[in-house]
């Protein structure tokens, strides 16, 4: 007796909708990158740890800081300590404290994202012919190239943009009624997505772009490092010392990301970065650095390669 | 590895099937071009085709080079034409819709897998890209996985599979979405005999009984021969014939294949002197041809003449491989 048929059946569905090529791609990115990550279950957690820590002391501490000024006839001399001005601005939501967590506290994360998560983008798609099976489907190399893009972007994002707006929101609760505060809290959610944007943007752009000019992920690494480190601390800083102009300055990838997005946050404490060049000088050059990255991507990304 | 799908089919079943690939023979073009050239890098791949395949299982031979590969890729989207145009189903080729390739699958040619999955996970995934809801794509992926005979390996990493079950997992990743038109592109590549048979033996099933067009690139005859119903030669990047197998390797009105007893040689020369030229010999098998005005009584002459007997005499059947052979040579 026949108790399951092997025989081939036809499906019903519907095949007219639109197909969210994209998002199947974004979705799946994200199940492969965790599961990169957890491959080695030890380093993940360190890593993970050492990436959430700020965040989770800077949460820890608005918390205690509330309670203890809310109560400050129980905590007399905490109270009077977390009322000093210094220790006020140090755990305040603040233009310069985000600028300090997302360029400064947070880079090593972001540049170990895009080396461990995103270097395998496209290329271990290119190395497997993946290419082919993707875009034999409907799937355009522009939704291809988004789900890849958005892959690393969320990992990017998860370790600068979500810590950065989960404290603005606790801080926003916690001045709850302070409108003037709430205010200012609500301009630096909005300040802090748009710097955030040019923070995730740009590294993501550079790692596919870098990831689709290979088929092996350690290659694609490589590269990406080689721009960063020869134009951030090498190239720059040659040229610096031996001319002596700030408009080098330009040459650093990081630097323009980190001049461009203290200018958005309105951070004062970064005026140095912002009195050197002109931060449209630098907006242009991230934007090049954009332009090429497409050109690159749209241009390597293909399901047949035509050798002439 | 799993079982195939039983080979042997019952009489009725047979007579359904000839039915079915009539009528998919009979029905609208699948394929339809119209003077379409591409380039490849600087060399021009497909010249100025035109053509209208019927459906069914369609057969794509060629030498290596002829643009079996590129003809596929351009049907599917995947390389540009330089001028002319195309339809498949009904549909232009290359329009971004991507309507026409929800109804198209397609099985590459090298190996191609999506990175770090399982067997189960490439076929879901790639039902998910082809537009299917999460949990139809599920469904119809353990389908199609046991369909191709992955049942007990799909929970592992296709990048441990052998080479036939790589082949089954794109054959399963092609079919996953079931599509109306499905392209192979070389499936039997690297296969062991047995793992080729099972392989058409699917594709026969679903050419013939699932209603599925198929269209098959291959460089092995056999395998076209015992699934297509039509072939599309291809050759230098032109179409140079397109018909029926059965047309294709046919019948020779005249030429005899005949097997004697006795001595060969005596044989050869008594059919010389009746005028039966020799086209080939073998031992006591020989290939006449005979005019169709005597009939095959002169060769029972010349047998009587040579004092040899005649132990088989029939039509001579032209196998696909000569039928080749005589297409691309005539063209070269």
């Amino acid at each position: 007796m026949v108790i399951h048929d092997r025989s081939y059946s036809r499906w019903k569905g519907d095949r007219d909708g639109s197909v969210p090529g994209a998002a199947v791609i974004l979705q799946a990115g994200l199940r492969r990158g965790v599961a990169t990550l957890f491959r080695r279950k030890i380093p993940a957690v360190i890593l993970i740890l050492l990436a959430f820590g700020p965040f989770v002391f800077a949460f820890g501490f608005l918390l205690v800081r509330f309670y203890i000024l809310t109560n400050i006839g129980q905590f007399p001399g905490p109270a009077s300590a977390l009322q000093d001005p210094e220790v006020a601005a140090v755990s305040q939501v603040s233009a310069e404290n985000v600028y300090t967590y997302l360029f400064l506290v947070q880079w090593p994360f972001v540049m170990l994202a895009c080396v461990l998560l995103g270097s395998g983008l496209v290329a271990e798609d290119k190395r497997a012919n993946a290419l082919e099976l993707y875009l034999s489907r409907p799937v355009t190399v522009r939704q291809y190239l988004l789900g890849k893009l958005g892959t690393i972007a969320i990992f990017i994002a998860a370790v600068t943009l979500v810590p950065t707006l989960v404290l603005t929101v606790e801080q926003l609760a916690l001045t709850w009624g302070d409108f003037p505060e709430m205010g200012r809290l609500l301009l630096m959610m909005l300040r802090t997505m748009a710097a955030c944007a040019i923070w995730i943007a740009v590294p993501s752009l550079l790692i596919v772009a870098a990831s689709s000019l290979t088929a092996k992920a350690r290659n694609a690494a490589i590269l990406w490092m080689a721009v960063i480190v020869m134009l951030e601390f090498v190239a720059s800083n040659i040229l610096l010392e031996i001319f002596g102009d700030d408009r080098f300055h330009l040459l650093q990838i990081g630097w323009n990301i980190r001049q461009v997005g203290a200018w958005i946050l309105g951070d004062s404490s970064a005026d140095h970065l912002l009195a050197t060049v002109p931060v449209w000088a630098s907006a242009l050059v991230l934007a090049c650095w954009i332009a090429a990255c497409v050109r690159i991507m749209t241009t390597r990304v293909k399901p047949v390669e035509v050798v002439a | 590895m799993s079982d195939a799908p039983m080979r042997s089919v019952s009489s009725a079943q047979a007579a359904a099937t000839a039915k079915a690939e009539a009528a998919s023979a009979a029905g609208p073009p699948i394929i339809e071009l119209d003077a379409l050239s591409v380039m490849y890098g600087a060399r021009l791949a497909l010249d100025n085709v035109s053509v209208r395949v019927g459906g069914g299982a369609v057969g794509l031979l060629g030498p290596n080079g002829a643009g079996k590969s590129t003809l596929i890729k351009t049907l599917l989207g995947l390389l540009h034409a330089s001028t002319g145009s195309g339809r498949v189903l009904g549909q232009p080729i290359g329009a971004r819709d991507g309507r026409l390739r929800r109804r198209i699958g397609y099985m590459p040619e090298r190996d191609a897998a999506f990175p770090g999955l399982t067997g189960f996970q490439s076929a879901w995934y790639a039902g998910r890209l082809a537009g299917m809801p999460d949990a139809d794509a599920r469904r119809r992926a353990h389908e199609v996985l046991l369909f191709a005979g992955l049942e007990e390996a799909r929970y592992r990493d296709v990048a441990t599979y052998s080479t036939g079950m790589k082949q089954r997992v794109k054959l399963a990743q092609a079919l996953v979405h079931d599509p109306d038109l499905v392209f192979l592109d070389e499936p039997t590549n690297g296969l062991d005999p047995e793992g080729r048979l099972e392989m058409l033996d699917l594709i026969r099933l679903l050419a013939r009984e699932k209603g599925i067009h198929v269209v098959l690139s291959s460089h092995l005859l056999r395998d076209v021969e015992e699934v297509c119903n039509s072939v599309v030669v291809l050759q230098g990047g032109k179409i140079v014939r397109h018909e029926t197998l059965s047309a294709l390797a046919h019948s020779s009105p005249d030429a005899y294949s005949v097997r004697i007893g006795g001595d060969p040689a005596a044989f050869r020369v008594a059919c010389e002197a009746a005028g039966l030229p020799v086209l080939a010999e073998k031992e006591r098998d020989f290939e006449l041809r005979v005019p169709p005005a005597g009939g095959t009584a002169a060769v029972f002459g010349a047998a009587l003449a040579a004092g040899t007997v005649v132990r088989m005499l029939r039509p001579s059947r032209v196998s696909l491989e000569d039928a080749l052979i005589d297409v691309l040579g005539g063209v070269r």
